[in-house]
């Protein structure tokens, strides 16, 4: 890994949010697991309305974040405010205004479609007319109306995401909150959901979710990146993406094992990651780089399967920000 | 502050839970009378027929006659008639016979005589019971046997006294003239049985634990009191659906008549259910895996329920402390109320401060339960 | 396939003693209805509260008196008239009255034949107190009768002319104790092994975990072996401090072959395993596995011996009970603890144990083929 990186990241930095519109907001955020830190210190803003998009690998403390801000676990240090409302001391008045869908499926496989829908809405004391008004309007929403008297446990699982996410809606919440609601999902029934969320999102209903997809998170309009428990980054997509400086090539060596330390010590290479049988090489200048990467492979005898230019995706610059975390750590630690 | 309609909502939810699983929904039901039919069935049973073996070395008639005494009732089965100790070792070794009598060689001679003849009964003590009612009829037919002989004796002798009971031992029952097992038996075991409802009543929350809908519940505004109130009513109401099965297994199977009202009874029954299932809304949210709830209510519904509710021991005749503990099961109550009512057709002015016993301790454990309760993982 | 059974096994026990309140309870369950059948047992029917109204007051009324509280059954306490004595009784507050009439002592001490009466008043909505107070006082009343009337004709002019020895064999104490608490550790033994098996398989189709790991016919058998090793490793386990429990704290005796007791419960264990496992394929959740659990044993305890004596049940009762391989067990248990009994007196018991534990296995064997995902 080169020693001077070009990455000039302000660690947690958020984008200034103007506290009048700020509907979630956290300050030193720290909950912690028996020795494990699973939330480090977050301090977070999101502003009405926006879809914020909460990304990060397996543990990184997405679901803990998530179940702080519903109010249902509570923090060993820092505060966490939901429309003003404190999680610690006042939880039910946010409880009434948010919808939380939690990553596992969390209705009652016993009853069906419908006696969910119904309990959820009695429960959220929607009522008379408007309950079975809005209940119509959920089926419709969330296409299930074929399969309203079907019990819970014998949809598939598509279907079960769009029900928990229907009974999030039925008494119109500010705020919504999502827990990998598209894992284990089939893409068209994930794309199916996503039309659902922009619609959301169009009402000016906040939207809070935590997702491993990066597709997903290029659709949001803030991402924050967290790893073990410390939120990296939290930017708009555009910007984050611009946060790898360089141009990116994607190369497929004939023989990866011996390409891989060739290119790495090339000038002008700034960082390489390895994609399955593709290198991704980001360059300062990837036309000038080109012609040596040619020659070098070539004196070596490596065949050049493809190589071109491309764009950097969310990926990149997430897998690079993790590193660097890493790498960031482990030098503060020694 | 209690929204009646989310009560109402989750009690019917949980109604739903109860019934849709038709299996489960027809053993908490039918249990509580599966118990009384079998619990009753063998306390009904008195100890008759119980079988000894005779070894007889005499081999005379006076010996025979006594072989015969001994014959002379239901209460003892002659089995065998071994010819020799090792005979008489394995059949109490198999335990084929509960006791073996040994009349030795020279019996007749010495009761001819006029002198004392020894008669030897070996008793197998594995099971008291049986060995209990073993010598007692032996005894009793020995003494008889006995007697006659002495009164023959006597008469030679030139005495004209008969050897009948000098003390004549009148025994009135209060209540229960026949001194029926069963009537004291069966209307207890009613209270202890419907307990077993609050054993499935215990895994309420816990199973939403475990199927993970908790987490989604405390997330919205449903009140801690709704939520409980919400799971404890169905349950209750099916314990209610067991108590007319109850009562009528006991009149009709067991032929206890039941003196008092019907409709106090039931009442009464429910006081006892909430009581009961109170508590098990309080295990239920202490302990976390369904598999542990069942362990725990075990032991507090029927283990405690059993022995320490006065039903086989005597309430009275338990040191203090047991005492006071029992005084906090539901089922300890329930005894009595059901004895009271079963048998000495007991009303509502002397039932009173048992019943607000029951009232009190379901609404502490409720109020307990609720306030332990919290919307939080 | 063993590598893989034996972390099956690993993780059933971390998942055991993860479940930090599970694994207490467990032992504290068996335990407690232990000590409980303990106490009750050896807890005799005696120190009855009686109520006493002497009417009159002679030293025949004062010696039965006397002779009534040597026997320890009765607590007596004086009353002076009659309404004490049935609002005692109705009140609780005495489980039997007796009442002394006056011209006691003069009708017992009579030339003529007539007996002298007494009373004897008991709650007939507790039998149990009831009948031992009668069956006690019976045999008060005959002896004492006897040693104040016939005194004087008997003096000399005849002897009791028989005589009649009593010897106890086994449990010579004739303590109930010994008999109901083997009954109870056997009963447990089977109980927990079962139960733990049931559930815990119910558990898992219950949670819709046992998909997961069904995969192959090869995989259940790990998965049903992981569970049953740890239903009987505990249940053994468990079973075995008992025992200790009872021979040492609770002195029933030990008489017979320990390392035979061991292995025969052992095996016994494997056979009620497999009831719990018969369970298991028909039980979908937990509750369900519960309540046709206790609805077995509720069956298994009236017809097995556990606590009412086969013998003493109806012929057609006593058939059916050789169904249980309860009722086997217990003959052999108690003989081996009791009597020192050795295989060859319960060899019978041990052949139909192992013929009902393959019936059984074999019934489940074919229940979990038919529903093996549902």
């Amino acid at each position: 890994m080169p020693q001077n990186c070009c990455f000039s990241v302000d660690w947690g930095r958020v984008t200034a949010v103007s506290p009048e519109t700020a509907i979630i907001e956290t300050e030193n955020l720290t909950k912690m697991f028996k020795d494990v830190v699973a939330v480090d210190d977050l301090n977070l803003q999101i502003s009405k309305g926006e879809i914020f998009g909460l990304v990060g690998p397996d543990g990184a403390g997405k679901t803990t974040t998530i179940r702080l801000l519903v109010a249902i676990l509570d923090p060993d240090s820092g505060w966490a405010k939901v429309d003003g409302y404190d999680t610690v001391r006042e939880p039910e008045p946010i409880k009434s205004r948010i919808g939380y869908m939690a990553q596992q499926f969390n209705l009652y496989g016993d009853l069906s479609v419908w006696e969910n829908l119904n309990f959820f809405a009695d429960v959220f004391e929607i009522t008379g007319q408007e309950r079975s008004e809005r209940i119509e309007r959920l089926l419709n929403f969330a296409r299930l109306n074929e399969f309203r008297d079907r019990r819970a446990a014998h949809l598939s699982g598509g279907m079960q995401k769009k029900l928990a996410l229907a009974c999030t809606l039925i008494h119109t919440p500010d705020i919504i909150y999502l827990d990998e609601p598209t894992t284990g999902v089939d893409p068209v029934s994930r794309r199916e959901f996503w039309d659902i969320l922009t619609e959301l999102h169009l009402d000016g209903i906040t939207l809070f979710i935590s997702t491993p997809y990066m597709d997903e998170a290029e659709r949001c309009s803030r991402v924050g990146l967290m790893n073990d428990g410390k939120l990296i980054v939290c930017d708009r997509p555009e910007k984050i993406k611009r946060m790898i400086s360089g141009e990116l090539i994607t190369l497929w060596p004939s023989d990866m094992r011996r390409a891989l330390p060739l290119i790495l010590d090339l000038d002008g290479v700034l960082e390489v990651q390895t994609y399955g049988d593709q290198l991704r090489i980001f360059a300062e200048d990837a036309a000038e780089i080109d012609s040596r990467i040619r020659d070098t492979l070539s004196e070596a005898s490596i065949d050049i399967l493809d190589m071109r230019r491309t764009q950097p995706r969310m990926e990149e610059a997430f897998i690079s920000l993790i590193q660097h975390q890493r790498v960031e750590a482990e030098e503060a630690a020694s | 502050m209690i929204n009646w309609r989310r009560v109402l909502s989750v009690m019917r939810k949980e109604w739903w839970h109860i019934t849709r699983d038709k299996m489960s929904f027809f053993l908490l039901i039918v249990s509580p009378m599966l118990i009384l039919i079998t619990f009753g069935y063998a306390f009904s049973i008195d100890i008759t027929n119980v079988g000894i073996g005779i070894y007889d070395q005499d081999l005379s008639p006076l010996s025979r006659r006594y072989i015969n005494q001994l014959h002379s009732t239901d209460a003892l089965r002659l089995e065998a008639f071994p010819e020799n100790m090792q005979d008489v070792d394995r059949l109490l070794m198999r335990g084929d016979v509960k006791a073996v009598v040994i009349i030795p060689r020279g019996f007749a001679r010495d009761l001819q005589s006029g002198d004392t003849a020894a008669v030897q009964v070996i008793v197998d003590g594995t099971n008291p019971n049986t060995a209990g009612h073993a010598i007692q009829h032996i005894g009793a037919h020995t003494e008889n046997f006995a007697a006659k002989q002495m009164e023959a004796q006597l008469r030679r002798a030139g005495y004209t006294a008969s050897l009948e009971a000098p003390i004549d031992l009148r025994i009135r029952p209060w209540y229960n003239p026949s001194l029926r097992y069963t009537v004291s038996m069966i209307p207890a075991l009613v209270g202890v049985v419907l307990a077993v409802p609050a054993m499935a009543a215990s895994l309420a929350l816990s199973r939403e634990r475990e199927w993970g809908t908790l987490e989604g519940l405390i997330a919205t505004p449903i009140g801690r009191f709704e939520l409980i109130l919400g799971k404890l009513i169905p349950y209750v109401l099916t314990g209610m659906l067991s108590v007319p099965l109850c009562v009528l297994t006991a009149v009709y199977l067991y032929n206890v008549t039941f003196q008092g009202s019907f409709l106090l009874y039931m009442l009464l029954a429910l006081l006892f259910l909430f009581a009961t299932m109170s508590i098990a809304m309080l295990i239920s949210v202490f302990i976390k895996s369904q598999q542990a709830a069942i362990m725990a209510s075990m032991m507090i519904f029927l283990f405690s329920g059993f022995f320490m509710s006065g039903l086989l021991i005597p309430f009275a005749l338990m040191g203090p402390l047991l005492q006071m503990e029992a005084l906090l099961l539901p089922t300890t109550h329930f005894v009595i109320i059901s004895r009271s009512i079963f048998v000495k057709g007991a009303g509502l002015t002397e039932l009173r401060g048992f019943a607000i016993a029951l009232l009190g301790i379901g609404i502490l454990s409720f109020v307990l339960t609720s306030l332990m309760f919290k919307k939080k993982l | 396939m063993f590598y893989r059974t034996w972390n099956l096994i690993k993780k059933e026990f971390t998942q055991l003693f993860r479940d930090r309140l599970l694994a207490p309870l467990v032992i504290l369950g068996p335990l407690s209805e232990l000590l409980m059948i303990a106490w009750s047992s050896s807890q005799g029917i005696d120190h009855l509260p009686t109520a006493v109204l002497d009417l009159d007051n002679t030293n025949a009324s004062r010696g039965l008196i006397v002779a009534m509280e040597n026997t320890e059954t009765f607590d007596p306490y004086f009353v002076d008239n009659l309404d004490h004595v049935t609002g005692d009784i109705e009140s609780g507050r005495a489980l039997a009255a007796w009442v002394i009439p006056r011209g006691f002592e003069a009708r017992l001490l009579a030339a003529d034949q007539a007996s002298s009466p007494v009373q004897l008043v008991v709650d007939g909505s507790d039998v149990m107190s009831a009948q031992t107070a009668v069956a006690t006082a019976g045999g008060l009343v005959a002896s004492y009768g006897q040693s104040v009337a016939f005194q004087p004709v008997m003096a000399g002019a005849a002897q009791v002319p028989l005589d009649m020895s009593l010897r106890v064999w086994f449990n010579e104490e004739m303590k109930e104790s010994n008999y109901m608490i083997p009954s109870e550790l056997g009963f447990i033994a089977a109980a927990i092994v079962a139960m733990l098996a049931s559930m815990a398989i119910a558990k898992e189709r219950e949670l819709g975990t046992l998909e997961q790991l069904m995969v192959t016919p090869l995989r259940s058998l790990e998965l049903v072996i992981g569970k049953s090793v740890m239903a009987v490793s505990l249940g053994y386990v468990l079973y075995l401090l008992m025992l200790a429990l009872v021979v040492f704290v609770f002195d029933v005796p030990m008489r017979g072959s320990l390392t035979l007791l061991m292995v025969l419960s052992f095996l016994y264990m494997l056979v009620e395993l497999g009831w719990g496992l018969m369970i298991s394929a028909v039980a979908k959740t937990q509750m369900q596995a519960l309540l046709i659990t206790i609805a077995v044993i509720m069956v298994t305890i009236i017809f097995s011996g556990y606590a009412f004596p086969v013998d003493t049940m109806p012929p057609f009762m006593q058939v059916i009970s050789n169904i249980f391989p309860l009722k086997h067990w217990l003959t052999v248990f108690r003989g081996i603890l009791l009597k020192g009994a050795g295989i060859q007196d319960f060899w019978q018991e041990l052949l139909a144990i192992l013929g009902l534990g393959i019936i059984i296995y074999t019934f489940t064997i074919i229940l979990l083929r038919r529903n093996k995902l549902e």
